[in-house]
């Protein structure tokens, strides 16, 4: 299995389309960093915290864990986490079997001594670690510019994008929250991929996938907004997308996380599942 | 193990089509095998059955001994195939194609892929992206792909499929290899009566998912109802088999008929000419081509027919 997981990653990583996602994560940090660095923008944020919090800053906290925090877990980077990043991950998702149905590389390969579950399992699972990469190269490469032009240093974070609160973290702290953050974001991040996954796997159809898991993802956000549906507001993965966010609360609100994973983590088993069946039993005609 | 491939009741129904239709066939070990029929018999959905690319509707495959449907990584460890058009990630050299595609099985040292890539005359373009293969360098990269760690069954599918005659002349020696060097059983599905005829040892020809005949080349050539006669006298002899009516004169030169016969048996045509006063001095059995047989097994069997 590992065997097949290194291959799969390593057909990945001869495709131009698997670095967009890292080169656009890439050019958001560095413009970040530019408009910090020299835009005035570190004044204008410290500001808005401090009207918004009634708090007064003395210095600068903008450092490499605040970077990172702008990058992935805060306000500003709802875009990115909303649509950037679902769209790169199901890029690769969505393809993932759709492409080589369409190449008719899956008939070379299913016709080897390989078991469809074995070809199935690897290419989850280098996709998941597609998805990781991209979701902690965001942090990572945003913690390491944030280093070379802003030096280290303590995080201050506005809370979780639902609940405003101003709060000050040690490094260390800071640093151990913004791990779990972007971790939890893999966690919504999967959940997308998947259902470009399952799409992929049952129609085929690599622009169908990437379309459908954002439109899917958009629709959700729709429904969840609309107060007549908030019965089933918490069973919407687009719910808890932004769950990451919440781990700048203090103390963390753990029930409500564990409810957004295990609501996570049911539609990735339930969409691996369907999608392996369906996968499994499909004829190889390409 | 005598029996390398097993084909039992093999059915596959495609809604209301129905692709392949009970078909049993069985692979001797060491056999080149040719599997012939036009396009849309059902050869391609018997091979993707065979490798478990397609799931059967009904009956069972079996390759060296194991169902490929149960213990697929048995069946196919040492089976290679060419399914259709040979299909490779483009962006890949031909090495890295082999090297990843074959690891997916027990894995294969640079020595096997390289030593493959030389037997099909790809090593010199090892390095290049398949993207900037020709239709046929493809061809040959699939061949390569097929025979990478010598297998005991090799299933070639078209495999000459948009070569130049030399390239296919190529190919045919390679299939000959495979079999009397290097010990391989190929199962071939071609419609290239020409090539199937040269290098096969038996045929099987299906049409319409149903198996119309089978046996050993030298056998269904020499079984053809074809003969050539030879008699003291033509006009008699002619006359006499219009009498017969169960066979009919083709042409005729000097002493010689050529008979075409219609559901009779050689012997009773000969008892009837002797009864008729015609001496018979020769029955010669007149060696069809594969072309002249595959035709009138076609036309036969659209007819509704079964030899």
């Amino acid at each position: 299995m590992i065997r097949l997981i290194r291959i799969e990653l390593f057909k990945m990583s001869k495709r131009p389309r698997s670095y967009l996602g890292f080169a656009a994560f890439l050019v958001i940090n560095i413009l970040f960093m530019l408009g910090l660095k020299y835009g005035g923008l570190d004044r204008e944020v410290m500001g808005s915290i401090g009207n918004g919090g009634g708090v007064s800053v003395i210095g600068s906290p903008v450092n490499a864990e605040f970077m990172t925090w702008m990058a992935g877990a805060s306000p500003l980077a709802v875009p990115i986490l909303t649509m950037f990043m679902p769209f790169f991950v199901c890029l690769i998702f969505g393809e993932i079997f759709a492409g080589e149905n369409a190449e008719g590389t899956v008939r070379t390969v299913l016709s080897r001594p390989i078991t469809r579950w074995e070809f199935f399992t690897a290419k989850f699972a280098a996709s998941a670690i597609y998805a990781a990469g991209l979701v902690f190269f965001l942090g990572i490469s945003a913690y390491i510019i944030g280093i070379i032009f802003f030096g280290r240093g303590g995080l201050l974070t506005t809370g979780s994008l639902d609940k405003l609160v101003i709060t000050w973290y040690g490094e260390r702290e800071g640093l151990a929250r913004l791990a779990l953050s972007y971790l939890l974001t893999f966690m919504g991040m999967m959940t997308v991929g998947m259902v470009a996954f399952f799409i992929s796997a049952w129609l085929n159809n690599t622009m169908g996938a990437i379309g459908g898991a954002i439109m899917l993802l958009f629709a959700m956000f729709i429904v969840g907004a609309i107060p007549w549906f908030k019965p089933i507001k918490d069973y919407l993965f687009g719910t808890h997308l932004l769950v990451g966010t919440k781990v700048f609360l203090d103390p963390i609100p753990w029930p409500e996380i564990s409810t957004s994973l295990i609501c996570l983590g049911a539609y990735i088993a339930g969409l691996f599942i369907i999608s392996m069946l369906i996968f499994s039993r499909k004829d190889v005609l390409a | 193990m005598d029996e390398l491939v097993v084909c039992s009741d093999l059915t596959k129904r495609f809604r209301r089509v129905t692709a392949v239709d009970g078909l049993d066939l069985t692979v001797g070990k060491g056999e080149v095998f040719g599997f012939l029929g036009p396009n849309g018999a059902g050869k391609s959905t018997t091979l993707r059955m065979m490798v478990g690319l397609v799931r059967p509707t009904r009956g069972t495959v079996k390759l060296l001994g194991h169902n490929v449907w149960k213990n697929r990584r048995a069946a196919l460890k040492k089976t290679g195939a060419l399914i259709e058009e040979p299909a490779f990630y483009k962006y890949l050299s031909g090495r890295d194609n082999l090297r990843i595609i074959s690891s997916t099985g027990d894995g294969r040292s640079r020595k096997d892929i390289d030593e493959v890539l030389d037997t099909v005359g790809l090593l010199d373009r090892a390095r290049d992206k398949v993207k900037s293969y020709s239709h046929g360098m493809r061809q040959r990269l699939g061949i390569a792909l097929a025979i990478v760690g010598k297998p005991d069954l090799v299933l070639l599918d078209e495999p000459t499929n948009g070569l130049d005659p030399e390239g296919m002349k190529q190919v045919r020696d390679l299939i000959r290899r495979l079999s009397t060097d290097l010990g391989m059983t190929v199962f071939l599905s071609s419609h290239l009566l020409h090539e199937v005829e040269q290098i096969c040892t038996r045929v099987a020809v299906i049409n319409k998912g149903k198996v119309i005949e089978s046996g050993k080349v030298k056998d269904l050539l020499a079984s053809a109802d074809s003969y050539e006669i030879r008699v003291d006298s033509t006009e008699k002899a002619a006359a006499a088999i219009e009498r017969f009516g169960k066979a009919s004169v083709g042409s005729v030169s000097g002493s010689r008929l050529l008979v075409e016969l219609a559901g009779a048996d050689v012997s009773e045509l000969n008892r009837f000419l002797v009864e008729n006063g015609v001496a018979v001095s020769a029955l010669i059995p007149q060696k069809r081509s594969l072309e002249e047989l595959y035709m009138k097994l076609m036309q036969d069997s659209n007819n509704g027919r079964q030899q």
